[in-house]
């Protein structure tokens, strides 16, 4: 297979791991959001516990983070299935490039052979196969002047699935950058949930500080909230870097079907 | 990949590809036969999907993709059919014809395609190739090699395609057709050993071809059969004793260790 065959195809195979990995994040937070509210109940019962008004208002902080994941549900679901919508439409996408991959190839071999024929200095790599302009117009290019009619009806008719196939993948691949953004968008959301989360688990802190005893367990809770937020932080990064990686290689993907 | 012109006579013929010498030396090395009868053609066996590339590229020196007409799957496996999207998404026009038994299954190969199979009932059929092109015969081989498995007849070429009977693990420099029968038999014994499942099949599907009496029996793997070695092949098939595996003793007493340790 040829060098810009290979890279097309490897860099769509990236794309469709870093679909996996959003997906496989995504269902993570599931984990991170009951976490999150184990911890906000078990702030709640200490607080009861306190009978003074600083009791009262740790009960009121804790209240405000047990409805963080109630708020967070919604949006964790809607990522969940934009994600595996994403997953979807990438692999669907992905067989179908694969087919275009396949014809190239075949294309490729082809154009060689005639090449070689006709005692060209030129080989198929020195045409951009993968683009719709140079495909529509490959069979009528100078140097298979001399070429058999029948082998330019070859060229022209595998040119032409190509087209078809490209111009169809363009479409998938715009609704995968579409859910790509709309993702991206859930994820904004979620880390400003967690930014709340952390806040609160700061007020806590400083009001706790006022207590006579039990300190250390709301300090324990306050520090078991920045570590569920961390570990938020990193996961809504990793996939707000695949999301960022994989646009990128769409856009060089799909540059490379339709640029001049 | 090679190819080269089998049968010529006036405007019917038979080119065999194969030899690809381009595949990944794990993929099992295949021939695929092109009928080109009258300006239209029949693709026999047309190889798996990764070496599709090849294969149409190798087959458009001969014909069109317009001439390509009709294209028929002998069996199931995916050194056959699953590369068959891929060709009718090429040409929405050409009709695929696979065994009823084995369509729900090939349909697997889909690939996101428009994907439709033309199911060979399991007494045969007798298809056109094209309007202009001749008739073949595709003939039962059920249970000698897939349940569902079918052998093609050319009268026009006297040529029977058989399919994976016949068929030979061979060396890349072997020779295009057998020379040497006894020699040959050690890359078909073990292929038809393992693959082959009914004695009694077999025997049937010899008698069949024995009064068909081809001058050439072509395999999709391996090297073809010609006249005195057709008969040598149907002899050798004759007295094969297919279809018997059984585990030696020692490896079945570890086996049942093992059994018995999934059962607890
Ligand atoms: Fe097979
Ligand atoms: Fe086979």
């Amino acid at each position: 297979m040829s060098q810009q065959l290979t890279k097309y195809r490897s860099d769509i195979s990236q794309v469709f791991k870093l679909g996996v990995n959003i997906l496989n994040n995504a269902r993570a937070l599931k984990g991170i959001s009951l976490d999150l509210k184990l911890l906000a109940v078990n702030g709640i019962v200490q607080a009861g516990k306190i009978g003074s008004s600083q009791g009262q208002s740790l009960i009121t902080l804790s209240g405000f983070l047990s409805d963080l994941p109630i708020q967070i549900a919604p949006e964790l679901e809607d990522l969940e299935r934009i994600t595996t919508d994403l997953a979807r439409q990438l692999t669907v996408s992905l067989i179908s490039i694969i087919r275009f991959i396949f014809y190239s190839n075949a294309l490729s071999i082809s154009l060689d052979r005639l090449l070689i024929q006709s005692k060209s200095s030129f080989r198929a790599s020195d045409f951009k196969i993968l683009n719709i302009q140079e495909l529509t117009k490959l069979s009528k290019n100078d140097v298979f002047l001399k070429t058999r009619d029948l082998d330019k009806e070859n060229i022209e008719q595998i040119a032409q699935v190509n087209i078809g196939i490209s111009e169809n993948s363009r479409l998938m691949l715009d609704k995968a950058l579409d859910l790509l953004s709309k993702a991206a968008a859930k994820i904004e959301n979620l880390k400003r949930n967690g930014f709340i989360a952390n806040y609160m688990g700061s007020n806590i802190l400083i009001e706790s500080s006022y207590l006579t005893s039990d300190q250390q367990s709301f300090q324990a809770l306050v520090n078991n909230i920045r570590n569920i937020v961390n570990r938020l932080d990193t996961n809504l990064d990793s996939m707000i870097n695949s999301i960022k990686d994989a646009e990128n290689i769409l856009r060089s993907v799909m540059m490379a079907n339709q640029s001049n | 990949m090679k190819s080269e012109i089998i049968f010529e006579s006036g405007d019917h013929k038979w080119i065999v590809l194969g030899r690809d010498t381009s595949k990944k030396d794990e993929v099992i090395d295949t021939n695929e036969y092109i009928i080109v009868s009258n300006g239209e053609a029949m693709l026999l066996d047309p190889g798996g999907i990764e070496i599709f590339p090849s294969v149409l590229a190798e087959i458009t020196k001969y014909v069109s993709i317009e001439q390509i007409k009709v294209i028929f799957a002998s069996h199931q496996d995916p050194d056959i059919s699953s590369s068959l999207a891929m060709w009718l998404d090429l040409a929405k026009h050409i009709k695929i014809y696979c065994p009823w038994l084995w369509t729900g299954f090939i349909s697997h190969f889909g690939m996101g395609t428009d994907f439709i199979l033309n199911p060979i009932p399991d007494e045969g059929l007798e298809l056109k190739i094209g309007d202009k092109g001749s008739t073949v015969f595709l003939v039962p081989a059920h249970f000698c090699h897939s349940p569902g498995n079918f052998s093609v007849y050319d009268p026009k070429a006297n040529i029977l395609f058989s399919g994976d009977i016949g068929a030979a693990l061979i060396p890349n420099d072997a020779p295009l057709y057998v020379d040497d029968f006894a020699s040959h038999i050690k890359y078909m014994e073990k292929f038809h050993l393992r693959w082959m499942p009914s004695v009694g099949s077999l025997r049937q599907w010899v008698r069949r071809v024995r009064n068909i009496n081809p001058n050439i029996i072509a395999p999709q793997h391996g090297s073809i059969f010609v006249g005195e070695n057709v008969h040598k092949f149907l002899d050798w098939l004759d007295n094969l004793e297919v279809g018997k595996w059984e585990m030696g003793a020692e490896a079945s007493d570890i086996n049942k260790a093992v059994w018995m340790k999934w059962k607890k």
